[in-house]
C-alpha cells in the first residue's frame, strides 16, 4: 500500500515529539479506582488495567499514555480530575 | 455507613443521621479550601449547594476570567490542595507552568462542582428520602445492621469500627431516619472521583504519605486511646478517612461488577 506523504510527514512528527504520560503511586488511592480510572478513561482491557495499576502501586510509576504533548496535557488533566497525580514528560526523558 | 449496592440503574447507600453531617461538613470544608465558598451558606439560601443552571452575572464574569488567563499560576500554597491541583512535571518548571494556567481553573471548578452534587445528595436530597426510611420500623434498623455485618466481612472483619456503629443505631430509636444516598450509576464515577478527593486532603492532613503511615493510621483508629483534644481530633479524622475509604470500595465493587464502556479502546 501507497502511504501518501503527509501521513508519513505526520507519524515522523509524533516520533519527534513523544510524550508520556506518568501516573505515580500514592497510598491514598484505591487500586481497584485507580484500575478502574484506566480501564473506563483509556479504555484499556481489564488485563492491561490491572497491570499498569500493579505497576504504579509496586514500581512507584507507570507511564500509562504516550503522544503528543497536547495530547498528554489532555491524558494529565484527566487524571488530576479523577484525583490520580500524574506528570507527563518526552518519552526519552 | 452502609455498603453501595444496585437498585435498577442507580447505586444506593444510607448513611446515620450523624455519619450523614459530619460527612456533608468535610465535603464542604474541601470545597472551602478549593476557593467554593461554604456550601452550607449557598444550600441555606438556593436550597442547593450547585449554582444555579443559568449561571446569573458573577459566574460568567469568573468564566471570562478563566478564558483570559494568561499570567502565570502559582502553585497552591496549602500541600493538601496542592495534592488535588498537583505539578503536571517534577523536574521541568516550564511544562508544570504552562499546564496549570491552562487547566487549573478547570480543575478546581470541576472537583467544587462534584463536591456540590455530593454535598446535596447528603443533604437536601438525602433529607428528601427521609420519609421513605420512617415508613421503615426497627426491623429495618435490624436489616441494616445485618447487612453491615456482610459489609464488613467482605470488607476483612475487623478492621472496621462497625461495632460502636450498630450499638448506637440500635440505641438511637426509631424516630432519627437513616438517610438514602442516591446516584445513578453513569454519576457514579464523578462520585468516586469526588470521594478521592475528599480522602486525599484527609490523606494529606493525617500524614498518610506511605502504605506504612496508612497502615499506623488504621492500627491508632482501631486501639487508639487518645486522652488529649488533638489525639481525639485525629482518631476521629482518621475514622472519616478510613469509612470513606471502605464506602467507596463498595462503590467501586459495584462499578466494576458491571464494567465501564471502553470509549476510546485505546492498547
Amino acid at each position: 500500500m501507497e502511504i501518501a506523504p503527509e501521513e508519513t510527514a505526520r507519524t515522523d512528527g509524533q516520533l519527534a515529539d513523544a510524550w508520556v504520560t506518568i501516573v505515580w503511586n500514592d497510598p491514598v488511592n484505591l487500586m481497584s479506582y485507580v484500575a478502574y480510572v484506566f480501564r473506563s478513561y483509556f479504555g484499556y482491557p481489564e488485563a492491561k488495567a490491572e497491570k499498569l495499576m500493579l505497576e504504579v502501586h509496586e514500581q512507584g510509576r507507570s507511564a500509562v499514555s504516550t503522544g503528543n504533548r497536547e495530547q498528554m496535557e489532555v491524558d494529565v488533566q484527566a487524571m488530576h480530575s479523577f484525583g490520580l497525580w500524574a506528570t507527563l514528560q518526552r518519552s526519552d526523558a | 455507613m452502609r455498603a453501595f449496592r444496585r437498585e435498577g440503574d442507580e447505586l444506593v447507600a444510607e448513611v446515620d443521621p450523624g455519619e450523614r453531617e459530619v460527612l456533608a461538613t468535610v465535603v464542604a470544608d474541601v470545597a472551602e479550601l478549593l476557593g467554593g465558598g461554604r456550601f452550607e451558606d449557598r444550600a441555606r439560601e438556593t436550597g442547593s449547594a450547585r449554582p444555579a443552571a443559568d449561571g446569573g452575572a458573577p459566574h460568567d464574569a469568573a468564566s471570562l476570567a478563566v478564558r483570559l488567563r494568561l499570567d502565570p499560576l502559582p502553585a497552591p500554597d496549602d500541600p493538601a490542595v496542592h495534592r488535588l491541583l498537583p505539578d503536571a512535571s517534577r523536574d521541568d518548571a516550564e511544562v508544570a507552568a504552562e499546564f496549570r494556567r491552562l487547566t487549573e481553573d478547570d480543575l478546581r471548578q470541576q472537583k467544587i462542582d462534584r463536591l456540590a452534587v455530593l454535598f446535596d445528595a447528603l443533604t437536601v436530597e438525602a433529607l428528601a428520602h427521609d420519609g421513605d426510611a420512617d415508613a421503615d420500623d426497627a426491623d429495618a434498623d435490624d436489616a441494616a445492621a445485618t447487612a453491615d455485618d456482610a459489609a464488613d466481612a467482605r470488607a476483612g472483619g475487623t478492621d472496621r469500627p462497625g461495632d460502636d456503629r450498630r450499638r448506637r443505631r440500635r440505641s438511637r430509636g426509631r424516630h432519627e431516619a437513616v438517610a438514602v444516598v442516591r446516584v445513578t450509576r453513569d454519576r457514579a464515577p464523578a462520585l468516586a472521583a469526588t470521594l478521592t478527593d475528599v480522602r486525599l486532603v484527609l490523606g494529606e492532613r493525617l500524614g498518610v504519605v506511605d502504605e506504612e503511615a496508612s497502615e499506623r493510621l488504621e492500627d491508632e483508629v482501631v486501639r487508639g486511646r487518645p486522652e488529649d483534644a488533638a489525639g481525639q481530633a485525629r482518631q476521629y479524622l482518621g475514622s472519616v478517612f478510613l469509612a470513606l475509604g471502605w464506602w467507596q470500595e463498595t462503590l467501586m465493587a459495584c462499578l466494576l461488577a458491571d464494567p465501564p464502556d471502553a470509549p476510546g479502546g485505546r492498547d
